[in-house]
């Protein structure tokens, strides 16, 4: 009995498989799926069905679903939208996993034909992959029942896309360069089966190594970002997201809104779990290709060993774009690399071994390399000096590369036309070789990120007034409002643990003038009106109070002038508060996301986050850990850790407010956005100078 | 090389169009009598002998009235008593930018802009062309700034015209002078135009 079977087990490993549509016709769809199937060496129970019946590819066809004479574990769906609509029913009665191929559904607009093909797999508790995919291939089991290119070759690179084209696309680079995959999976509209439960899968299965994933959109960011936090060790992820920012889904009443391009979450994201995302479709494949073929380096130490001098600098300069570190113990690249190269070569990494190197020079160089226990990682550079030497290189490459495959060596040959098929050569064996320095570069820091997997710290139990704040939202939910009033915001941070300075509503100028005698002077004072936005345009702000004579001056200039310039605004008071010390301004803010929820951000405040956009996002709540990795993230980081001559800022007060906001707004999740700005900060602690909040339906 | 005193360079600046603070050279007590600047004043030791006047302890800020403007001027006179010095209007409100020349070994004379301050810092947010340069090549530069947005009516109502105008100044006395290094630093930029508030100068021999 196999224990902890996952469920996808017979979507990836089918003992049978249905196609629905099956076709005797060459070059349509149903028929390509069933010579894939075939071709691909599948050893389960296949049931074409078409209505005409007869044989196809030897193999008897049903004329009738209802003949299936089990309940498959997989059945392909090739028929047209209307036919797949009117037979889902029947097809989820005789199947567990259904991939409906078929095109024509939400993507064009027919929803309710993709809630018929739901509905009926609920029914059946069948599950939907699609609808329009390319299918599903699986070196498992093997089956490839894809109407894409057949001849797959097995292998440890599995591949989620959600576009069909790119997936086929995948397939056949991989053919070309005898790439080998475990698993290629469309998923389509995503109707039922998404990513998260794929991923699952996949982190667990044993013949897959890294996951290349390609995705557009999704609605679920929590669930995903909990299965990558979840992956194994030793499985790996890349992720090709398109579609960028479509900031205009979003409310932008804040500041935090408006800086949060769906894309700017998305990234964080993928930073909070760890996850290397590649920019474009190039790198992407390079890296998935150079993980799935290379061990991991063991250490920093990286060394460029080339002919020419120009294409070492080239390398050099690469490598430290990319934050890759050059072996640097000139000891050791003395002892290593000196006696392989002749007197005007140069052992100082980039390692020189000369325009004359010919293979054999190459040969000893590299052998001296891989033995040498410091060096944990290898760039191999080879400037093209004529296609008979080239063959010799390209056998010492092979050579050393198989002997010594205990750390990662990436090649780039440089050069024309006889470089460019030494590079195939050596991809068809297995060997990262590459046309340009800068991809090889690249290749290499995907090894190095790839496993980046951090520590994730954990969440600690802070006290908060969970009653107040409730009453607090309570309260402007009951008059109909959805933006706060500062002192209301204030208050819920105050109830949080925030560190908010004194400050009072005054209704009447006695008590303006009380509060202010309380607070200490000097105060400044605020006009409160849910329908003042902007306070200092109408007069409505006295900063730097000093007297009791001067409350009294202030109270009746703010009160005149809000009068005069906003003569229908609803006033509430007047806030008076205690006067914060310059200190270095930040913003701490969240908002609401479409597919992460709850998310943080912090920057630095003023110009800096609005010209710069030097601000940072994390999926909330989050541990402080994390938070300090967020607040290292901004450029201005400096400014905070001290620079000319300047004292260290209190990072931990700034922590300490992220993660209560952090937690405030994974609670009371009817909190929509929330701008704390600025968050003054000093070399101890950090005050609220000003917060705003709004309210939302509670989700 | 040659330095020039801030009041030198700043003359010089002023000769081309390069609006600076109002400022007047004072040497003794005496001098200080019939200032006619507005309050509040910087008070800076002039010399070509202090390239880094802050760092010496040459500049004292937000002088609001006479008698901090003496006791000042006493202060900074004992530290360098031999020394000639600036009063100057201070200017308060506008964003800071910085601009210079370089005589690069390679490429010849060099103009720069950047946003000042800790954008210069930490953002390196700075643009450079080969002199001479045209109106387009200095719109670029402020085009090419990451912050460059606040010349096009980003919140404060900036004139980018002003930085234009005072680019094409700076590259004309660069090919009209021989001078090897040149930093205004800050230019404070605002409504009412921009203000080079400090300038350092070095020519060649």
């Amino acid at each position: 009995m196999i224990l902890n079977v996952h469920p996808f087990e017979p979507f990836f490993n089918p003992e049978s498989v249905a196609v629905i549509g099956a076709s005797h016709t060459e070059g349509k769809i149903g028929n390509m799926v069933m010579k894939n199937i075939v071709e691909s060496g599948y050893r389960g129970r296949i049931y074409p069905v078409n209505p005409k019946g007869g044989k196809i590819f030897g193999i008897p066809v049903l004329d009738d679903i209802s003949k299936i004479p089990e309940r498959v574990d997989l059945a392909i769906v090739v028929v047209p939208a209307k036919v797949a609509e009117s037979i889902v029913d029947d097809v989820a009665a005789k199947a567990k996993y259904i991939v409906v191929i078929t095109s024509g559904f939400s993507e064009v607009g027919n929803v309710e034909g993709e809630k018929k093909l739901l509905e009926a797999a609920k029914k059946h508790a069948a599950r939907i992959l699609g609808p329009n995919v390319f299918g599903i291939y699986s070196a498992r089991a093997p089956i490839n029942a894809t109407f894409g290119p057949g001849g797959i070759r097995k292998g440890n690179i599995a591949v989620i896309s959600q576009s069909g084209a790119l997936g086929i696309a995948m397939i056949g680079r991989a053919a070309e360069e005898n790439m080998g995959l475990s698993a290629v999976v469309s998923i389509g509209n995503k109707a039922d089966i998404n990513e998260v439960e794929l991923l699952s899968y996949l982190f667990k299965d044993t013949m897959t190594k890294v996951v290349f994933l390609y995705i557009e959109g999704m609605e679920n960011g929590r669930e995903f970002l909990e299965v990558l936090k979840r992956r194994p060790k030793e499985k790996h992820i890349i992720v090709l997201k398109a579609g960028r920012s479509k900031a205009g889904a979003r409310a932008v009443a804040s500041h935090t809104g408006s800086l949060a391009g769906s894309d700017a979450i998305f990234d964080a994201a993928m930073r909070q779990a760890g996850v290397l995302r590649a920019e474009g479709l190039e790198d992407g494949l390079n890296w998935v290709t150079t993980v799935a073929l290379s061990p991991l380096p063991k250490g920093r130490n990286v060394v460029i060993v080339t002919n020419g001098g120009g294409l070492g600098v080239v390398a050099a300069d690469a490598c430290e774009k990319y934050g890759l570190h050059l072996m640097d113990d000139m000891e050791v690249l003395k002892k290593t690399f000196r006696d392989v190269m002749p007197e005007f070569g140069s052992y100082k990494n980039p390692v020189d071994i000369t325009g004359q190197a010919g293979g054999e020079e190459y040969r000893k160089a590299l052998e001296r390399a891989f033995k040498e226990p410091s060096i944990h990682a290898v760039l191999a550079l080879y400037c093209d000096r004529g296609d008979k030497e080239l063959n010799d290189i390209k056998d010492a490459l092979m050579e050393v590369h198989k002997k010594y495959g205990n750390k990662p060596a990436l090649y780039t040959l440089f050069g024309g036309e006889g470089a460019s098929s030494i590079i195939k050569e050596l991809r068809r064996e297995g060997i990262p070789a590459f046309s340009e320095v800068e991809d090889a570069v690249s290749s290499l820091y995907a090894l190095y990120k790839v496993r980046e997997k951090k520590e994730e710290g954990e969440m600690d139990e802070v006290e908060m007034d969970e009653e107040r704040i409730g009453k607090i939202i309570g309260e402007v939910a009951e008059e109909g409002r959805k933006k706060l009033l500062s002192h209301e915001a204030k208050e819920i941070l105050l109830a949080a643990g925030v560190d908010v300075p004194k400050f009072h509503l005054a209704k009447t100028l006695e008590e303006a003038i009380k509060a202010a005698s309380d607070i200490g002077y000097p105060v400044a004072m605020k006009i409160v009106s849910e329908d003042i936005v902007h306070k200092t345009d109408v007069g409505g702000v006295v900063l730097n109070v000093g007297s009791e004579e001067e409350v009294a001056e202030a109270y009746e200039a703010i009160m005149e002038s809000c009068r005069r310039n906003a003569p229908k605004a609803r006033i509430r008071g007047i806030e008076v508060m205690e006067m914060l010390p310059q200190g270095v301004e930040t913003i701490v803010g969240s908002t609401t996301d479409a597919s992460f929820g709850k998310v943080v951000m912090f920057g630095l405040g003023g110009i800096y986050v609005e010209v710069m956009k030097d601000v940072a996002f994390r999926i909330a709540p989050l541990p402080r850990k994390e938070i300090k990795r967020m607040i290292r993230e901004i450029e201005s980081y400096p400014l905070l850790a001290g620079v000319r001559g300047e004292r260290r800022k209190d990072i931990d007060a700034i922590v300490d407010v992220i993660y209560r906001v952090g937690l405030l707004v994974d609670k009371f999740k009817e909190i929509e956005e929330l701008d704390i700005n600025p968050l003054m900060v000093y070399e101890r602690g950090a005050k609220v100078a000003d917060a705003r909040m709004s309210i939302g339906v509670k989700k | 090389m040659k330095v020039l005193a801030e009041h030198e360079a700043k003359t010089l600046v002023s000769r081309y169009g390069i609006d600076v603070p109002r400022f007047r050279v004072v040497e003794r007590e005496e001098d200080l009598e019939n200032i006619d600047l507005r309050y509040p004043l910087v008070l800076k030791v002039s010399s070509p002998n202090i390239l880094h006047k802050t760092d010496v302890g040459g500049v004292i800020l937000n002088i609001t009235s006479k008698e901090m403007l003496l006791s000042s001027f006493r202060s900074l006179k004992e530290k360098f008593p031999d020394e000639k010095f600036m009063v100057e209007e201070m200017e308060t409100r506008g964003v800071e930018i910085i601009a210079g020349i370089i005589d690069d070994d390679a490429f010849g004379k060099c103009i720069m802009v950047g946003m000042g301050g800790i954008f210069t810092e930490i953002y390196r947010d700075v643009a450079f062309r080969m002199i001479p340069i045209n109106e387009e090549d200095a719109e670029e530069m402020l085009a090419e700034l990451k912050a460059g947005k606040i010349f096009s009516g980003y919140r404060m109502n900036l004139n980018r015209d002003d930085v234009i105008n005072m680019l094409m100044k700076m590259a004309r006395m660069a090919e009209e002078m021989r001078i090897k290094q040149m930093d205004l630093n800050p230019v404070i930029v605002s409504e009412s135009g921009i203000k080079a508030v400090d300038a350092k100068i070095i020519m060649e021999e």
